[in-house]
């Protein structure tokens, strides 16, 4: 045999290619080339090729080598071409064979001294693979374990273990629990506690604002701690597009929620996706988890406006002349921000020094494209010095993980129950799932003429009120309930 | 009505005595509405720019009082104190005098357009010592409190923080030999804190509507035609209004003062507050009583 066909697949943006291996090996000048556009990654795999496939004691064919990629009108990108290449010419040099070669994907990068690798993103080829009813064979890191349950995934440390039994990879198990950040380290703040509470158990959107030093990146820190675990699926959603990224994703497997806080000078193509081939942004990272974007003022306009669709569809969908790409974006949103310029307008020994029209400027900045996407604002003020002494016991993620919990499950049921199939606008449906009594519908007539609240603001207090009855496992709105979320408006 | 514009030199009977007791007298005015009001008998009501509720409804207190002694109140229409006096003589069917820091047909602050323009009108009397079309600068301001002083024979500060232009008006008034009165405020406000100091400095204190009475009274020989008011009556037992009273307060230090465990319990009563108007929201993240709700603290 001069000719073999083996399976490899490369990451296209966000996407999972697969391609077909061809290696023709024919007499003349001797040499390797590849066709099918690859990328210089590729073209250099020839000069690993060689090193590897001679260090393993095995003999590079004579004769001149042609490696096609196909399907050929895609761009092919990465190293994790090697070990197929190698593999496809040992065995069209009848030098290996392997039965059953089409029901593999091949995918690593090979080291000089043919050691194999794996490469970035190997989660999505686990579930690529295992969509494909495929194995998958690659290089492994010390103690790396298989993210995806199902999947046959065979390791080679070297590229003469082809010869011998394949082992399988055994599936990750869960490991003790990280010591995470937990909200009793933070003293005080019993208000804004109870705001991301509220906030977690209806997934609202919300404003954190305090001066600098009041806690508010040590409150969003800790954010994710009191959100309920994810589920597998959404897990090994979020997972795939970190492991795609190259970065970290084995808390998510464990159960963690994303948290991403992106800096406020981040582009725009950084923050929803872009480039070419499109690649995700913060926002799917944080997909099922939390965006967290401190200094919310000094974000830009421009970058803020993106985020809208996000919020309202839980996809970003992406254009280019090229490609179209819906990536998936569905996560909570948690701004803080300054008060005001100085940023001590709450603090009550230092002066705030901005004059009305900077407060009125800032407040216009702050408002900006978001605040109708926001449902939830509190104030922080920096803990009083004698409560960070002499408190000793503060509220922890694990009580208030507990509240979020039994929130959601009893949302979950009372929805279950609901039929808001008859009610079209998000105005009928916040009305109808609270069912007031009369007392309540009675206040909420006075708040609505007193307060001068927009229909906007008042809806979405509606809705904060639903989830504080939900906190309270309370089928109806009470008026403490609506009294309570009236704090947490937005004007 | 058509608004009328004057210029008017110091040599000129339409000129104010009272300002040519000022060492460095203006020159020239540039006014604008009804000249008469220079010639009657005018009380000059300011306050700091950042007010509270608290200095709001002090200055409309103090200003419904001079209306109903037919005062003329003489104020800087610079937005907070000055501008809640200036509307409130108006609504009380008053008349008020703004001098301003900048040419007297020069809108500023914005947000005292309809005000001056109703000044303008008829209803009082927009003055200036700028030329016409004069932008206002910061050193104009200071420049305007001397006259602010000199105009009216008495000056009420209602709120004035520690740094504030209101003290430079109240030392101008001192040095004319005008009758200087301030509003107290708490010891531990920091709005209150230039007011507290005029009255350690001398000023008179004004302790309620009786003794506001007496001392317009004595100092303009005038009679009160005091109308009927309305309002209801606050729970001053409630200890929230007991705190509030003394001065606003975040939530954190009512939950203190309150010794209230449950900040859900609090959240839920501030805003039933809210709601029926009793007290604010300040942008400061304080709460504060509301002006009609310390206004009717004081009926007794």
């Amino acid at each position: 045999m001069r000719q073999s066909n083996v399976y490899s697949a490369c990451i296209n943006g966000t996407n999972i290619q697969k391609v077909i291996v061809e290696v023709d090996i024919t007499r003349g000048i001797p040499g390797i080339s590849i066709v099918g556009m690859p990328d210089t990654a590729i073209y250099e795999a020839r000069s690993r090729i060689r090193s590897a496939i001679q260090a393993c004691g095995y003999t590079m064919p004579r004769g001149h080598i042609v490696i096609n990629l196909a399907p050929s009108h895609i761009r092919k990108r990465g190293s994790g071409f090697d070990l197929a290449i190698a593999l496809g010419i040992l065995l069209a040099s009848e030098q290996i064979i392997i039965p059953d070669i089409e029901s593999y994907l091949i995918v690593g990068e090979l080291s000089l001294s043919g050691q194999v690798r794996p490469v970035q993103g190997m989660l999505a080829y686990e579930l690529f693979s295992k969509e494909e009813r495929m194995t998958l064979l690659s290089g492994a890191k010390a103690g790396e374990a298989l993210s995806v349950k199902g999947c046959d995934r065979r390791v080679l440390r070297w590229l003469s273990d082809i010869e011998s039994p394949l082992c399988a990879l055994s599936i990750r198990l869960s490991k003790a629990k990280r010591t995470e950040k937990n909200f009793n380290e933070v003293y005080g703040q019993d208000f804004a506690k109870r705001a991301l509470c509220i906030a977690a158990a209806g997934r609202h959107s919300a404003l954190m604002l305090g001066s600098a030093g009041a806690g508010k990146t040590m409150l969003a820190e800790r954010f994710s701690s009191i959100l309920p675990k994810l589920s597998e699926k959404e897990a090994l959603e979020s997972a795939r597009i970190h492991s795609i990224k190259g970065l970290e994703f084995e808390s998510i497997l464990e159960g963690e929620r994303p948290f991403r806080s992106p800096h406020h000078s981040i582009s725009k193509a950084a923050l929803i996706g872009g480039g070419y081939p499109i690649r995700a942004g913060e926002v799917s990272l944080a997909h099922n988890g939390v965006l967290f974007m401190d200094e919310l003022s000094e974000f830009s306009h421009d970058t803020l406006q993106l985020l809208r669709q996000a919020l309202d569809s839980g996809t970003i969908s992406l254009s280019r002349s090229k490609e179209q790409v819906v990536l998936p974006a569905k996560f909570l949103l948690l701004a803080a921000s300054n008060p005001c310029d100085c940023g001590n307008l709450y603090e009550q020994d230092k002066a705030c020094t901005c004059t009305d029209n900077q407060l009125k400027r800032y407040a216009a900045k702050l408002k900006g494209p978001l605040i109708d996407r926001i449902d939830i604002v509190f104030h922080i003020k920096r803990a009083s010095s004698h409560k960070l002494i002499a408190e000793t016991k503060s509220q922890s993620s694990e009580e208030l993980k507990s509240q979020v919990f039994k929130a959601c499950s009893f949302k979950k049921w009372r929805e279950e129950k609901e039929d808001v199939t008859c009610a079209h606008t998000e105005r009928d449906r916040a009305l109808l799932s609270c069912k007031f009594d009369r007392s309540a519908q009675k206040l909420l007539e006075k708040l609505a003429e007193q307060s001068a609240l927009s229909a906007r603001s008042l809806i979405k207090v509606l809705k904060v009120s639903r989830t504080i009855a939900d906190l309270d496992e309370e089928s109806s709105v009470k008026p403490d309930h609506l009294l309570e979320a009236f704090n947490y408006k937005v004007v | 009505m058509k608004e009328e514009r004057f210029e008017i030199s110091q040599d000129e009977p339409e000129y104010p005595e009272s300002l040519k007791e000022l060492e460095d007298a203006p020159q020239k005015l540039y006014v604008i509405g009804d000249i008469g009001l220079l010639k009657s008998l005018c009380v000059s009501i300011i306050g700091s720019r950042k007010s509270t509720p608290y200095g709001e409804a002090a200055a409309e207190f103090c200003a419904e009082v001079a209306v109903d002694h037919k005062l003329t109140v003489v104020s800087g229409a610079a937005i907070g104190c000055d501008l809640a006096a200036g509307l409130k003589t108006l609504e009380c069917g008053g008349r008020s005098i703004a001098v301003l820091g900048s040419g007297a047909d020069v809108v500023y602050p914005s947000q005292a357009r309809k005000f001056l323009e109703r000044l303008k009108r008829g209803e009082g009397l927009v003055i200036s010592e700028q030329p016409w079309g004069h932008k206002p600068l910061r050193w104009t301001f200071p420049k305007r409190n001397r006259i602010i002083a000199a105009l009216s024979r008495a000056l009420i500060v209602v709120e004035a923080g520690f740094k504030s232009g209101t003290s430079s008006t109240a030392v101008a008034a001192f040095d004319l030999g005008r009758e200087v009165y301030a509003v107290p405020g708490s010891i531990f406000a920091k709005s209150s804190q230039g007011c507290n100091q005029i009255i350690s400095e001398g000023a008179g204190i004004i302790v309620d509507k009786l003794s506001l009475d007496v001392a317009f009274s004595q100092l303009y020989e005038s009679f009160c035609m005091r109308r009927e008011g309305e309002g209801s009556q606050l729970n001053q037992a409630d200890p929230i209004i007991r705190a509030l009273l003394s001065s606003p307060c975040d939530l954190e230090s009512l939950q203190e003062i309150l010794k209230m465990s449950s900040v859900v319990e609090l959240m839920t009563m501030m805003s039933a507050y809210e709601i029926d108007g009793t007290v604010v929201k300040l942008r400061d993240g304080r709460y504060s009583l509301s002006s009609s709700a310390y206004n009717s603290s004081l009926q007794k």
